[in-house]
Order: C-alpha cells, then sequence, then structure tokens
C-alpha cells in the first residue's frame, strides 16, 4: 500500500497529540484526518473509512475502548492502534484482548511509531488481499449454469439451493448424460464448502481393489508397488465435496468400509493403522436401478439408505424438449467464442427437428450434435443438414393423430435406420420375412436416403 | 527565495556553522546567512522531561525578515508525542530547528566523531529544509527527505535530495 493511499485517522483529546501525529503522518505522504472525541470520529466514520485508527483510550464521554468496539462493528478488518499514557497499560492490553492491532504509550519512540505504522498497513494490505483474493475465488467458483426453462428444471435448481446449504449426503439419479456432474458441481459451489475441493471420483472406472486404494488412500509398501504413502480422496476432499459417480458399481467390500468411512468421518489407510480423520460432504449419482441392486444382495441396503439421504432425479432430455432451444443457444454461444466462428443461430427446422428427437444420450448428446453441426455447417445458421444425427439415429416417436398405416410407415423406416438398412436385422426386430418389408417399402414408397 | 537564515540558540558547536552554510548553498543554490538572535529557549524547557519543546520554541522565534530561518542547537528536543526529534518543521512553514544533541556520537556512548556530526548535522538542515519548501519524506533510502528516527538512519541518507525531490524542490522554488 503506497503512503499516499493509506489513510489514518486520529482521535483524541488533546489537542497536540492530533496535531502533532498528523503532522508526522502527512509528512511521511499519509492522508491524516483527526476527530476531537468518539461522536466526532463516529461521524466521520458514517461517510468514509480508514486504513489505521489511532485511539486514545481516556476521551471524556466514549472512551477509546467503546469505540474501538463501535468500529469493530463497522469495519472488521480495521486496524486500530490504542494510544494510552503509562498508567492505562491494562486497558491497553485488554484493548489487544478485544482485537485492536497494537498500542503505544505516550510519549511515542518515533522509530517505534514508523516501525508500527509499517506493520499495521502491511496488516492492513494482507487483509484487503485476503478479502480480494476470496471475492475472486468466488467468481471462480460461480456455480455452473443449470440451463433450461422447464418446470422439471427450475425444480431442480431450487432442490440446488435447498441442499447446498443443508451439508448432507445427495444422491443423483438420471440416465447417463442428463447433467449430474453438473448439479454436483452446483450443489458444491453453492454449499459453504466451495472453497475447499470438490474431488471427483468415477467407481464404474476402477476395479474394486483400485477404487479402494483411491479412496482411502495407502502406506508405502501396503501392496506390490505401492512405493510411496498416498492419500485417498476422501482425505484429499476434507473440508470439501467427494463426488462418487456411478456408485451402482462399488463391490461389496468397499461398501462395507465406505459406509463405516461416511458414518464415522475417519478411516485408516490401505495397510496402515493410523486413523486419519476427514470432514468431507459425500454428493453421488448413477444412472443404474439400484433398488433391483439391493434386492439382488449386490447393494448394501444399509449404505443404500444412508446415501439416499435427498435424492435428486433427473429426468431425460426427451420428457423436457422445451428445453432444448435454450440448451441450443447456450452451445451455439459456447462453441462459437471456442471456434471463433461467427454462427449467430439455428434455423426453425432445425430447432423442431431437435426438439422431436429422442436424444438417448441426452443433453451430453445434444452438445456434441450442436458442436458438430457448428463444425461442418457453412453458414451463419445451423440448418438440418448440418445435423448427422437426423437421418441415422432418430428413435421412434409418434404422434397420437397419426393413421395405423402411417405407424406403419414410420416404424418401418425407424427400424430401419437403426439396423443401418439392414433388411434382415430389421425384419427379425420386426417380427415380419424380408418379402413382406419389401412389400411395405414399396407400398409406403420407402427409399433409402443417402446419407451426408 | 533569496536566502536561507541559519539561526544559532544555545548552539555550542558554533565552529560547524561555516561548513554548514558552505554546503547549504552548494546544495541548495540558495545563498545562506547566519544570524544570531537573543531569543531565550527556557520558557520551553519542560523540567519533567529534561527537554526543550521544539513546536515551542518554533512558535516563539520572531523571524527578523521573511527568509526562512532554520535554528540550530544542541539541547536535547523533543515534542509531547514523542520522546525526542533530531528536528522539526511544518510542511510549508517559515520556521525549522535541528538539533545536534542526538547526533553526536557521544550520547550513544561513542567517541566524539565531528566530521561525522558535521555530515549528520547538514543532513538534517537539508532535511528540516525541505519540509519548509514543502516536501514530504521520501521513500528512497538514501535520500536526504526519507524519515530517520536513529543516527544510524542520518548515516545512510547523502546530504542531497533524489532526483524526484529536487524537481519538486526546484517547481516549489520558482
Amino acid at each position: 500500500m503506497k503512503n499516499e493511499n493509506a489513510k489514518i485517522l486520529i482521535v483524541d483529546d488533546e489537542k497536540i497529540v492530533r496535531e502533532s501525529l498528523a503532522n508526522w503522518f502527512e509528512e511521511d505522504g499519509y492522508t491524516v484526518d483527526t476527530a476531537k472525541d468518539a461522536v466526532e470520529a463516529l461521524n466521520k466514520l458514517a461517510k468514509t473509512r480508514w486504513d489505521v485508527y489511532f485511539l486514545d483510550i481516556k476521551m471524556p464521554g466514549m472512551d477509546g475502548m467503546e469505540l474501538h468496539r463501535r468500529i469493530q462493528a463497522i469495519d472488521k478488518e480495521a486496524i486500530a492502534i490504542m494510544i494510552t499514557a503509562y498508567a492505562s497499560v491494562d486497558t491497553a492490553v485488554q484493548a489487544l484482548k478485544e482485537g485492536a492491532f497494537d498500542y503505544i504509550t505516550k510519549p511515542f519512540d518515533p522509530d517505534a511509531l514508523s516501525r508500527l505504522i509499517r506493520n499495521a498497513l502491511k496488516q492492513r494490505k494482507l487483509a484487503i488481499e485476503n478479502i480480494e483474493l476470496k471475492g475472486s475465488l468466488e467468481s471462480l467458483t460461480t456455480p455452473p449454469e443449470i440451463i433450461g426453462v422447464s418446470k422439471h428444471i427450475k425444480e431442480i435448481r431450487e432442490s440446488i439451493g435447498t441442499v447446498a446449504k443443508a451439508n448432507t449426503t445427495v444422491m443423483i439419479r438420471g440416465e447417463s448424460g442428463t447433467g449430474k456432474e453438473l448439479v454436483a458441481q452446483a450443489i458444491h459451489a453453492q454449499s459453504d464448502r466451495r472453497f475447499s475441493p470438490l474431488v471427483t471420483v468415477n467407481c464404474g472406472a476402477l476395479s474394486d481393489t483400485l477404487l479402494e486404494s483411491e479412496l482411502f488412500g495407502h502406506e508405502k509398501g501396503s501392496f506390490t508397488g505401492a512405493l510411496y504413502k498416498r492419500k485417498g480422496k476422501l482425505e484429499i476432499a476434507n473440508g470439501g465435496t467427494l463426488f462418487l459417480d456411478e456408485v451402482g458399481t462399488i463391490g461389496t467390500k468397499t461398501q462395507i468400509d465406505l459406509l463405516r468411512a461416511i458414518e464415522n468421518k475417519e478411516f485408516t489407510r490401505l495397510g496402515g493403522n493410523e486413523i486419519v480423520k476427514s470432514d468431507f460432504r459425500i454428493i453421488c449419482a448413477t444412472n443404474t436401478n439400484l433398488e433391483d441392486a439391493v434386492k439382488k444382495g449386490k447393494f448394501r441396503d444399509d449404505l443404500y439408505y444412508r446415501m439416499q439421504v435427498y435424492v435428486i432425479y433427473l429426468k431425460p432430455l426427451r420428457e423436457r424438449p422445451e428445453d432444448i432451444p435454450e440448451l441450443v443457444q447456450y452451445f451455439i454461444q459456447k462453441y462459437k467464442t471456442k471456434m471463433n466462428k461467427p454462427i449467430e443461430g439455428i434455423e426453425t427446422e432445425a430447432m423442431n427437428m431437435l426438439m422431436q428427437y429422442a436424444w438417448s444420450g441426452n443433453v451430453r448428446e445434444l452438445e456434441n450434435a450442436v458442436e458438430r453441426a457448428m463444425v461442418v455447417t457453412q453458414s451463419k445458421v445451423l440448418q438440418i443438414k448440418d445435423f448427422w444425427l437426423n437421418q441415422t439415429k432418430q428413435l421412434p416417436s409418434y404422434q397420437t393423430d397419426l393413421s395405423l398405416s402411417e405407424v406403419e410407415k414410420t416404424h418401418i423406416l425407424n427400424v430401419l435406420e437403426q439396423k443401418n438398412w439392414n433388411i434382415t436385422n430389421a425384419a427379425r426386430v420386426l417380427g415380419i420375412d424380408r418379402v413382406t418389408i419389401y412389400k411395405k417399402l414399396k407400398k409406403y414408397g420407402i427409399k433409402r436416403q443417402q446419407n451426408v | 527565495m533569496s536566502e536561507i537564515i541559519l539561526v544559532p540558540l544555545q548552539f555550542e558547536k558554533l565552529f560547524l556553522l561555516d561548513f554548514l552554510k558552505t554546503n547549504i548553498m552548494g546544495i541548495t543554490g540558495i545563498s545562506t546567512a547566519i544570524q544570531n538572535h537573543n531569543m531565550s529557549l527556557d520558557p520551553s524547557f519542560d523540567s519533567n522531561r529534561g527537554q526543550y519543546d521544539a513546536a515551542k520554541i518554533i512558535e516563539a522565534f520572531e523571524r527578523e525578515n521573511s527568509a526562512p530561518s532554520i535554528i540550530c542547537t544542541t539541547v536535547d528536543l523533543f515534542i509531547p508525542i514523542f520522546t525526542f526529534v533530531f528536528g522539526l518543521a511544518k510542511l510549508g512553514g517559515d520556521v525549522g530547528i535541528v538539533s545536534s544533541h542526538r547526533l553526536e556520537n557521544q550520547f550513544y556512548g561513542l567517541p566524539d566523531n565531528e566530521e561525522l556530526l558535521s555530515q549528520r548535522l547538514l543532513k538534517e538542515v537539508i532535511h528540516e529544509f525541505g519540509h519548509l519548501m514543502g516536501l514530504r519524506h521520501c521513500r528512497q533510502f538514501d535520500c536526504v527527505m526519507a524519515s530517520s528516527t536513529s543516527a544510524d538512519d542520518v548515516d545512510i541518507k547523502k546530504p542531497v535530495y533524489c532526483n524526484t525531490c529536487q524537481m519538486i524542490f526546484e517547481k516549489k522554488l520558482h
């Protein structure tokens, strides 16, 4: 902090002290103001803030101690230096206990005062930096956007807001690609744990023994290849959140250990005896039928209930097509910047097609489709031809006002698309022979279109 | 500004005045004169502290002409809030004061060193004169306008203004 940027307020009932200190600090280039009593100081405080306050302890009316408390209530980071005569050092010590930065005894040693003000300003600078850094961290940990206008998405946003602060275990359920990890990130980012790490473990990607080591860590030499002591994810997530994706795939042995770790917030590393304590919050996700796994004895019911404290169920995209336009616009904006391509939007026909598509891969598939379309497009507006999915992966989507023959035609076409126009395979699915298929194709005038 | 006046008041090191005069002129480019004054410092003496109140001396000093004056003294100076001061001058004021008392090696139990004392005193006179010219303390450690709270601090400084302070000094001068 440069001297001219540092502001000092001197509060003392003795004019000579106010003036001498003010002159001294002005010579050093500080911005200085004075107040003869607490009332004047508080009035000035209502208009502006100072970095350092010199407060005389003994003043008529409100004393320096009370004034210090009032200043602290207004500005928690304010630096107060108490001015005292030798007789009232006890009071100054009391002020230190209440959070004053330091005290000086009249008359001051110039050298001590110089050092004091330098240290005080260093402390103030650190406090300000700390606030600024927290602010920038805050912006870094801004919750990810949950895009959508549907009632379902609004409910999801509300659920996230409710559960984030509650510090409870959350289970996120939904098909692959519905954004389970995004919801976990949003919960973490809105919780009080947001400044600590969000640690993600994809349980499905690891074998049971590897997962065990990954979660609990291991001691050096605990198994072949354990050359070093390694912290587990449960330990790394201390103070933060542990996101366990695909919990349905966790083996029974690890389930027991995990349950114990979740309940006691303590565990031992593999091959170790030392009890490690960790304060973590669990968010888990699955796209499998856990209830079925519990019935079959593949998933422990006690762990199941421990994880099911609060459940967020994400509907597949096909059940909320009204979210598609906003999602598409969001992805266009996202990739427009990334690809540096001036793409303005999407044609209505193309959007209608996307809204009618069944999106078995959900939002992830939609995002990939938009990204691909933006790569191949030659125009400023995405068109039907830019989307590869429309001719190959369209899943059945029937309207209720269609005639039986129209449904039959669409169904045959869909099956053929799915089977890549392999007539034999399509006939097997439809439960008819190949000759009948050819007859139907002729009847409905169905011809294979050349793909892009 | 045509002149700087050096005023010895209870100043036992009179032999230093010519050295100061010559060097102040050399550094500031302003002609310097020595003027005796019959003011007594007794009213500024604080018997409790055994020191002289620098602010009171400055306040009581009556100049004989309009030139800025620097009082030189050997008495120990203080201002009420501080245990001591080497010197005192108000920013943009007319009168400053400098004491050799705590600039002497003897004060710290060291052998007398007149050469060192003369350098220290010169630096403090130039420093206080800088304040009279409106200069604030400088952050450059070897600039004469750097703040000094010990004799060692004074020794680190050079008896001249740094480039920035020199520029401000010349601006104020004209």
